[in-house]
């Protein structure tokens, strides 16, 4: 399918003004960044308005754009519904983001946190589950980001995707995560500027009862209350987007740099923020029938809709939205990662002793050579990766419960930890391929609470908190 | 085909060609739209137009196409058209792809590979209409897609068997071709008591969750 709503030399042009901001950017924001704490962790000294930007810009990501009104159109209004969700994700994140200051005040990572407290057998199933969600969601970015660039612009995939990857690397390379949560900043703001202008122009012409009318008449399941697959997909897809922001590094490393008493109100702001977003994108997507535009891919519809109704301005901003979504994701997917792997693989495994200025280069090194990694993949344009990352719905949810538990209460023990994530993640996957993937996440989510909370009855421990707040020994070459 | 052509041949060479090719193309639509009686601004004609992928290599080839033979207008019969499908489309959702395809694709095509080339690139401007229905015998058809693409989303649609047909034209004129065979899609949705099960199961787990976050989160610190 080809929609080309821009002339490529237009988007050429806006694509390399774009890119040129956001490396200056992060080369202006990199002059903080001096040190492992401020390169990884942005000194942690991050206020609150620059803690929220960075959670809404992080959680738009292509796939609100792209994903949820894919949702609408397959799954009506539960469906629009049901990605809107994902906000309650940020919800619960912001007492747990309180907590996590509270216990780990030197803490890095969340696989750090799952080492010191349920020991290496866990870490490791944590840390696949992790970095197979990470790798997934950082190549589904860049390919989103070819494939949009493409349709949208006529810019060749390659080129697109390659350059979208590669001034998110240089820029997280210079600036670390203090050029990652500035450009955040201004692409949230640009986002939810882009957003609310699309969706004003929509509903001013558009007509909500002839949506519904058309709707009626030729696709009535989709106003169906009791239409089995969207309601097997609410839930499903609320703990799929928990379980994304309680284990990943992207989450967790924004909760170690806030400064003290903002993660909490941060990330409760950003989800008020981000809820109405996919609301907007899926009721764009529920006008497109009642418009007579045809949709071929589902994924595509918002962006069809918006430059039909809206012209060669409307055209201008989507691009400009969409660039900056995938931007926003994609700097902090490769800061959060390169983090992960270089404390918890690097480090741990071969460079205990490393000083600061061998960490940092290190960390340039990984971000660098995930770059390198992400292109190759991404360079054979296999298409989407959305059914992937699906695919690893029932392993993130498979580690709420343990992380949650892992948290707050002290006799939750190992063995129980480890078998809540395996099992839980064995019966989602199960789930994936005898229901469909719209059951995987929750049935990996509810067979992991039940082993947490039979660890916790049948077998309770006693663990000491002070082992989470110790100065790891790393730390101490700082 | 058009990898090959930007390959082969330098950009301004193409931007070049494109340009008298377009305009050739122009003046030869214009006699076929003229020769079958319908005006050449036509709505649908500029809309599908608007939306083909590649023009400008398309008009390259129709350049090239210039140079070829060509049967008069009048002999031509309006093409075939037919669904690409590889098994039953069975769904539990209510939402597939419909994919169709037309001449060329179909195996209507010259012998000589290069006028074959022709046809496929001729085959850009043909026009489809799809239809639907309850029964297989289209006695209260609705009109599902009309114009230029070769696929449709299909969503939102409730248990029962639907049929599909596709015919195509070349654009401007106005014969069809004959009808595709039919195609039918059946929708079983997912039992209602398996889908409420797993929302009464998401909610309980949910609210197990919401729980435990609150209650622990009120008690802090605990360290």
């Amino acid at each position: 399918m080809n929609i080309k709503l821009l002339a490529p030399s237009t988007g050429w042009m806006l694509l390399a003004l774009f890119s040129v901001i956001w490396v200056l950017l992060g080369l202006w924001w990199g002059r903080l960044s001096k040190n492992v704490e401020g390169h990884m962790l942005a000194g942690r000294n991050v206020g609150l308005a620059l803690g929220t930007a960075t959670a809404v810009a992080t959680w738009v990501t292509s796939n609100t754009t792209m994903l949820a009104p894919q949702f609408a159109l397959q799954l009506g209004i539960w469906g629009m519904l049901a990605y809107s969700t994902a906000s309650v994700g940020l919800f619960m994140f912001a007492p747990m983001a309180e907590r996590i200051q509270t216990l780990m005040p030197r803490g890095f990572t969340s696989a750090e946190f799952i080492r010191l407290r349920f020991g290496t057998g866990a870490f490791r199933v944590f840390l696949a589950i992790s970095l197979f969600y990470s790798c997934t969601w950082l190549v589904s970015m860049a390919m989103a980001g070819g494939l949009l660039l493409e349709a949208l612009a006529g810019i060749p995939y390659v080129f697109g995707m390659s350059v979208i990857l590669w001034v998110c690397v240089a820029y997280t390379l210079v600036g670390g995560l203090y050029a990652v949560i500035g450009t955040d900043f201004i692409q949230s703001l640009i986002i939810l500027l882009g957003v609310v202008t699309i969706g004003i122009a929509v509903l001013n012409k558009v007509d909500i009862d002839i949506v519904y009318a058309e709707l009626e008449s030729s696709r009535p399941a989709l106003l169906d209350v009791l239409l089995p697959a969207a309601l097997m997909s609410v839930f499903n897809n609320l703990l799929f987007g928990l379980g994304e922001v309680t284990h990943s590094n992207v989450w967790w490393s924004r909760a170690f740099a806030m400064r003290p008493g903002v993660g909490r109100k941060a990330y409760r702001l950003a989800g008020l923020v981000w809820l109405p977003i996919p609301v907007a994108a899926g009721f764009v997507a529920l006008s497109a029938p009642a418009l007579g535009i045809n949709i071929t891919r589902p994924d595509m519809v918002a962006p069809i809709v918006a430059g039909a109704l809206l012209g060669k301005v409307g055209s201008v901003v989507v691009f400009i939205v969409v660039f900056a979504s995938l931007a926003s994701s994609i700097d902090s997917l490769l800061a959060a990662t390169s983090d992960l792997i270089t404390k918890d693989i690097v480090q741990q495994s071969f460079r205990i002793e490393a000083t600061e200025p061998q960490l940092k280069r290190y960390s340039n090194v990984v971000t660098l050579a995930l770059g390198g990694l992400t292109w190759c993949i991404c360079l054979p344009k296999l298409g989407t990766l959305a059914t992937v990352l699906f695919f690893a719905g029932p392993m993130v949810g498979s580690t709420i419960w343990p992380i949650l538990a892992g948290l707050y209460r002290k006799e939750l023990g190992s063995g129980y930890a480890t078998s809540a994530m395996l099992l839980g993640t064995g019966a989602g996957l199960v789930a994936y391929f005898t229901i469909g993937w719209y059951t995987a996440s929750l049935v990996g989510t509810a067979v992991s609470m039940v082993v947490v909370l039979a660890g916790l009855k049948f077998a309770p421990i006693d663990f000491d908190w002070r082992k989470l707040a110790r100065v790891p020994a790393e730390a101490s070459t700082l | 085909m058009p990898s090959l052509i930007n390959t082969l041949m330098p950009h301004q060479t193409r931007r070049a060609m494109s340009a008298i090719a377009a305009r050739t193309a122009r003046q030869r639509h214009l006699a076929r739209c003229h020769a079958a009686r319908c005006h050449p601004n036509a709505t649908q004609e500029r809309s599908w137009r608007r939306n083909l992928p590649g023009s400008g290599v398309v008009a390259a080839t129709w350049l090239i196409a210039s140079a070829w033979p060509q049967p008069a207008f009048g002999s031509v019969p309006p093409p075939r058209a037919a669904f690409e499908v590889r098994a039953p489309i069975e769904s539990e959702t209510g939402y597939f792809p419909l994919r169709w395809k037309g001449a060329s694709a179909l195996g209507d095509t010259p012998a000589d590979s290069s006028k074959e080339r022709i046809a496929v690139e001729a085959e850009e401007f043909q026009e489809f209409q799809v239809e639907s229905a309850l029964d297989s015998t289209f006695e209260k058809p609705v009109q599902v897609y009309a114009g230029p693409l070769r696929e449709t989303y299909i969503s939102g649609l409730r248990d029962g068997q639907y049929h599909y047909r596709v015919r195509a034209r070349q654009a401007g004129d106005s014969a069809w071709g004959p009808w595709s065979t039919t195609e039918t899609a059946t929708v079983h949705h997912h039992s209602l008591g398996l889908a409420l099960t797993l929302f009464v199961v998401g909610a309980l787990v949910f609210t197990a969750t919401a729980s435990f976050v609150f209650v622990h989160g009120r008690r802090e610190p605990t360290v």
